[in-house]
């Protein structure tokens, strides 16, 4: 979320983030740290959590000190300092849904818990069909769509390897121990590529280590840890081919965009947001989700075919140039001015009505500010 | 009666009450977001009708020959002045979108033509505010009405003397051409 807080700031908007940190030291100015978080295994991802007495107050001062015109919540369903902002706040509030995820328990049984936030929003906004799907099922209530954006101009820093030159450099970015990112999918049909190819470098980045590694593919393997953008720009820019061999879990594509930008030529499973972002197979290659020996199909006849490759480099570029920020920004905006308060008033911090503001009697600030007035 | 059962008639009594003043504050709430949805539509339709206005003048300036644009636009203002949103505006709303559509894809040299091309770009912007707008003001408004339908609303008078919520509909098409200006 910072690269859409930094294409607000470069309009010349006041953004503020309030946001979990690791590391507070090191934060953009345009950054407030709500303390640091921890992490969660769920549904076969790592959630990082965020919700402790501090994280309370200090979303709560957040609030009172900015005098914002517009609270931009992401994920408000998930315990983070979003959800705190929600159930404190008052005024013109849109949410961004991101995940995808058809049996979302959690969600579901916590709804009438989250009810009196959600009841506060605005307007909300998914990333894909899929992402709007499923909030209107686990919350009800309508979204419009409005992508993820990429910053193209990240990913252009270093030129496009040379699309004839060998040996050929694939490229795989995730978590190597999550399941849902597929790695495995990949890695057991590597063999079968590796007949034909078998000076292909397989780069790996991303955080996590393999159980076993098969040693007729393991000179062929390159691992890179946790890359930094401009090192990961490096990487795609660096790369033939970039696979992304997940198996769901997945609301919209945007490594696939960076890939693209980069100038890498993308190979990814079917699922229905990946098609989306590469126009049904056009910007980019696709092959049946799981299926290893049809990603090795689908492999070896794009190494082999240098001209589709560079179509699709030209295609997918074209296509990533789409959803630059600079163009998604634009909606978000209409977004924000569709519901600003026409008369001009703020976020502000408000229990009234809710069962806190009824105990701490917090809401009533304004009704006795109100009797003051028109005593005077 | 024993005293006993005297308390907890009157204990549950209280909750109920507590309960129902739950509701009804959170039917306020709605009420007040339903409110200020319809606000913002209003606004964004008046920043719409402006613009169009705004276009209308300069292509008279430019002697351009239009014919639908400007009557449908005079109806529109008018009814937006009166203050009274009814069926008949969003019928005029529904018009002056089907004109603005229109206008760009009969006469696509417009788009691209250095007088014109800001204005529309404006228009463009106001006619995606006006989507949205619409969107989020009907989702607020079947928000508020499935809180207001429930038989303890009815019975208990929660909602006072709020108006009924209401969605709206009218035509808001962009047209492709318009659509990333």
């Amino acid at each position: 979320m910072h690269d859409l807080a930094r294409s607000l700031i470069d309009l010349g908007h006041y953004v503020n983030v309030l946001t979990p940190a690791t590391d507070e030291s090191n934060l953009p100015d345009f950054v407030t740290s709500a303390g640091t978080a921890i992490g969660l295994p769920y549904n076969g991802s790592v959630a990082r959590i965020k919700f402790d007495p501090p994280a309370f107050s200090r979303t709560r001062a957040w609030i009172r000190s900015h005098k914002f015109d517009i609270l931009h919540l992401h994920e408000p369903t998930s315990p983070s300092p979003s959800i705190i902002a929600a159930w404190s706040a008052r005024g013109p509030i849109v949410a961004t849904h991101h995940t995808s995820n058809e049996r979302s328990y959690a969600a579901k049984n916590m709804q009438f818990l989250l009810q009196p936030m959600m009841e506060k929003i605005s307007a909300r906004i998914a990333v894909s069909e899929e992402a709007r799907r499923t909030m209107v099922t686990h919350l009800g209530g309508d979204a419009v769509i409005i992508p993820n954006g990429v910053r193209v101009s990240d990913f252009t820093k270093f030129p496009a390897k040379n699309i004839d030159a060998g040996p050929f450099r694939i490229l795989f970015l995730g978590r190597i121990d999550e399941p849902r990112k597929g790695l495995k999918v990949l890695l057991n049909a590597l063999p079968k590529v590796l007949e034909k190819f078998p000076d292909l470098i397989c780069q790996i980045v991303g955080p996590g280590e393999l159980e076993r590694i098969d040693p007729k593919i393991e000179k062929n393997l390159e691992f890179k840890g946790l890359l930094s953008t401009i090192e990961k720009a490096k990487a795609y820019a660096s790369s033939d081919v970039y696979l992304a061999p997940n198996l769901g879990g997945e609301s919209f594509g945007i490594v696939l965009l960076e890939a693209m930008s980069a100038g890498a030529v993308v190979l990814a499973s079917d699922l229905p947001a990946f098609q989306k972002v590469l126009v049904q197979g056009k910007a980019g290659a696709l092959f049946d989700t799981g299926n290893s020996d049809a990603l090795a199909q689908e492999l070896i006849a794009l190494l082999s075919d240098q001209a589709r490759r560079s179509q699709l480099r030209n295609l997918g570029f074209a296509r990533a140039k789409e959803f630059d920020w600079s163009n998604i920004v634009k909606q978000i905006l209409d977004v924000y001015a569709s519901v600003a308060n026409v008369d001009g008033g703020q976020v502000r911090e408000d229990f009234s009505g809710q069962l806190y503001g009824r105990i701490t009697r917090s809401g009533r600030k304004d009704r006795r500010q109100l009797l003051s007035e028109i005593i005077s | 009666m024993e005293l006993s059962q005297l308390l907890w008639i009157f204990g549950a009594l209280l909750l109920f009450a507590w309960y129902l003043s739950n509701v009804a504050g959170r039917l306020d709430r709605l009420h007040l977001k339903a409110e200020a949805a319809k606000l913002s539509l209003d606004t964004q339709l008046a920043l719409r009708t402006s613009a169009v206005g705004r276009l209308i003048e300069k292509l008279n300036n430019q002697n351009y020959e239009i014919k639908e644009l400007p009557e449908v636009w005079q109806e529109a203002i008018k009814r937006e002045a009166e203050d009274i949103t009814d069926d008949l505006q969003w019928q005029y709303e529904s018009s002056l979108t089907v004109a603005i559509n229109n206008l760009v894809t009969n006469q696509p040299e417009l788009l691209t033509h250095p007088e014109f091309e800001a204005i529309i770009s404006d228009i463009a912007q106001a006619s995606r505010r006006v989507q949205y707008a619409k969107a989020f003001h009907n989702d607020a408004q079947k928000n508020a009405l499935k809180v207001r339908q429930r038989p303890l609303v009815k019975i208990f008078r929660l909602a006072g003397r709020a108006k009924l919520p209401a969605l709206i509909e009218f035509d808001d098409f962009i047209a492709p051409a318009l659509k990333n200006k």
